[in-house]
């Protein structure tokens, strides 16, 4: 394959994020710049437009930068292998091996596609990387198309031409027609997506908000108190656009979150899902079946009350960037999530049909154990703060105490009745959560590392806690499994041990 | 065959005791000038400072001698096995096979025993084997590196027939829909 260049618009797109971010900072300083402006004018005009003069000199050289950055970009693929090379002043050569290649997607904002472009997102299998992506690359969309089959002929390089080009006609085929109703091909309408955007929503976002609301009523009562009638029109105009403000932004994201999903669709064939969604970021997402690393079944507390169970997908490239999207089914009912998994995952279609083993009820020794030396530690701070220092009411200590004793005892009792397991011969199903639930099921295979934890208390009580690592982006590496008894973390262990690694 | 945990040489307790005497003197300095630097001083304040100086000073006679007794390895076929911890023992367990990188380092303190960290790398993680001697940790990644091109030598066989197979199986396919194209016209 020839050397390429990024589509040149790559030049302007990075040079207007910098328009952006001046803007926002003008924008943010409009007041003094007015005033700024003003002195200027009466002064000189020609201070100004030296101001100007250098702001616009600054963005002329940051897209003259941007410019022979892409001049010197090539990307080509080379015996198995994507070679990204900068020949720029910090020369850099990337060499980026096929075979690890986790995924492969597309993507267009609202401005490339206007103009035709494709960003391609390749990810590489690896915990390292797995929190960004590793390579981005933006070129006309027909080009983008032929660079991804490229890469996924490289992938597959010894499978016959023939073979490939069947499969190329196979996925047209299924993506010419969405509104068909095949088996395995699932398209949300825009009411599923609002339903799955309000019961995501965590119930603390309500109790900020009302405490937000109370807080501003106290702070009027106490300023009608002191300055009376008058004088309070000012804080009852301001208090309520803070309320209306902190409840806006929330409204905000919901929406922009159901744009995000916009038109989610998903199907299967043959060993990848393919998954398409978004309204002004349009992505479309290849995933091979056996670079999926866990499957996810999410209960946010409002879906949980619902009874609506969500599908996440633990995948290097799924769910990396702010605010990706890691489902693969969205809020659904129980015998739904079943007939769709039967379609989509039947790999993993069983899991949601197991019975949990729940931990011995030794566990609140260990919590207990675990949360004694903190909880003194905070009861001291407390202390200190309210009765030493006096820097609230000393009545409040006792308050605070309570509620410091309450959430204690609360995530311990919470936590029990969601935290469980079950082990087959090939995978490990495990739950846990306090107000929201989910279940995560790793194949043995897929495991990279155990760290099997003893505390002084575990020679009592003869549990252990094990955590299971996989590969993902932080915060879905570890899979934390309830306390268990020794043979069963060997059963573990064996069960490990005996699985080839399929990564 | 049966493998057992092996134990770490005599003068890594030595090099543990130099690690804490280091850590605990930074500690000790560190407490002193945020107490120094702090802008309120009362009673509390000292009470705590001084108890955080004894627990560090307790440390010293203890915990490297405790540490030392816990840290124990075991490499086994399928498995490399680390226990170590003080009040809290952590085993970690990691699979031979899915060892992507293993790295050997040997920091300034470590020369200084002649000793070093053999780092195993998997996709998922690492987990470190600490203070082996120079020469073990050598002979240890040279097995361990040795096993692992034995796997990946072994999987590129099995691929390499697998791919055969599924070459064989897509001719039979065009084979039989070539027929059945023949057969319709």
């Amino acid at each position: 394959m020839c050397k390429k260049r990024c589509h040149i618009s790559i030049v302007l797109e990075e040079s207007m994020k910098i328009v952006v971010a001046l803007f926002v900072l003008i924008f943010a300083q409009i007041k003094k710049l007015v005033a700024m402006f003003l002195e200027l004018r009466n002064e000189s005009f020609i201070k100004a437009f030296l101001v100007l003069g250098v702001l616009l000199f600054i963005l002329l050289l940051i897209t003259l930068r941007n410019f022979l950055v892409w001049r010197k970009t090539y990307i080509w693929i080379q015996d198995q292998s994507i070679m990204v090379e900068r020949n720029t002043w910090f020369h850099k050569k990337n060499v980026y091996n096929i075979e690890y290649i986790s995924n492969i997607d597309l993507e267009q904002n609202l401005f490339e596609r206007l103009i035709g472009t494709n960003r391609i997102k390749i990810d590489t299998n690896s915990s390292v990387t797995a929190s960004k992506t590793d390579i981005k690359i933006l070129f006309s969309c027909e080009e983008a198309k032929n660079f991804k089959q490229a890469v996924l002929a490289g992938k597959s390089s010894e499978q016959p031409k023939e073979h490939m080009q069947i499969d190329t006609e196979e996925r047209k085929e299924c993506e010419d027609d969405w509104t068909s109703q095949a088996k395995g091909r699932l398209r949300f309408s825009g009411r599923e997506i609002a339903r799955h955007v309000l019961v995501s929503v965590h119930p603390f976002t309500y109790v900020v908000i009302i405490t937000y609301i109370i807080a501003i009523l106290m702070l009027l009562g106490n300023e009608f108190g002191n300055n009376g009638i008058n004088h309070i029109w000012i804080k009852i105009v301001g208090g309520m656009a803070a309320t209306l403000l902190a409840i806006g932004k929330v409204i905000y994201e919901k929406i922009k979150d159901a744009f995000a999903l916009y038109d989610f669709k998903i199907y299967r064939k043959k060993d990848k899902l393919y998954l398409e969604y978004g309204f002004f970021n349009h992505v479309a997402k290849t995933i091979p079946i056996d670079k999926i690393n866990a499957v996810i079944i999410k209960e946010p507390f409002f879906a949980r009350l619902f009874r609506l169970y969500q599908v996440q997908i633990v995948n290097v490239g799924t769910g990396d960037e702010k605010n990706e999207n890691r489902f693969i089914l969205l809020s659904l009912p129980k015998n739904k999530v079943l007939e769709y998994m039967k379609e989509l995952l039947p790999e993993y279609e069983s899991f949601l049909k197991q019975k949990m083993t729940y931990q011995s009820k030794k566990y609140y020794f260990h919590y207990l154990y675990k949360s004694v030396i903190p909880t003194v530690i905070l009861l001291f701070v407390m202390y200190y703060v309210f009765i030493i220092q006096s820097v609230f009411q000393s009545y409040l200590f006792p308050i605070a105490g309570s509620i410091l004793f309450l959430c204690v005892l609360g995530t311990m009792f919470l936590r029990f009745h969601t935290h469980a397991y079950h082990m087959e011969s090939n995978y490990i199903l495990v739950s846990n959560g306090i107000f929201a639930k989910s279940t995560t099921a790793v194949l043995y295979g897929k495991i990279q590392k155990i760290a099997i934890t003893g505390t002084i208390l575990s020679k009592v009580t003869k549990l252990l806690s094990v955590e299971c690592f996989i590969i993902g982006e932080t915060g879905k590496r570890q899979v934390s499994l309830p306390l268990m008894g020794r043979e069963v973390v060997n059963q573990l262990v064996k069960y490990m041990k005996e699985t080839d690694s399929n990564i | 065959m049966k493998y057992e945990y092996q134990k770490l040489g005599k003068k890594v307790l030595w090099y543990m005791y130099l690690k804490t005497i280091i850590t605990d003197v930074i500690a000790i300095l560190v407490l002193t000038l945020i107490r120094y630097f702090i802008p309120w001083k009362d009673n509390y304040i000292s009470a705590v400072y001084y108890i955080l100086i004894l627990l560090t000073l307790l440390e010293l006679p203890i915990v490297p001698y405790y540490k030392y007794r816990v840290y124990t390895y075991k490499i086994d076929e399928d498995c490399i096995y680390v226990k170590e911890g003080f009040l809290t023992i952590v085993e970690r367990i990691v699979p031979i096979e899915r060892i992507h990188n293993i790295e050997i380092e040997k920091g300034p303190f470590l020369r200084m025993f002649h000793l070093a960290n053999v780092t195993i790398i998997t996709a998922g993680g690492e987990v470190a084997i600490s203070m082996l001697d120079e020469t073990l940790a050598d002979s240890i990644s040279e097995k361990l590196r040795d096993k692992i091109n034995e796997i990946v030598r072994q999987r590129a066989e099995v691929s390499q027939i697998e791919r055969k197979n599924l070459r064989t199986d897509f001719r039979k396919d065009i084979v039989t829909e070539d027929k059945k194209g023949q057969q319709n016209v």
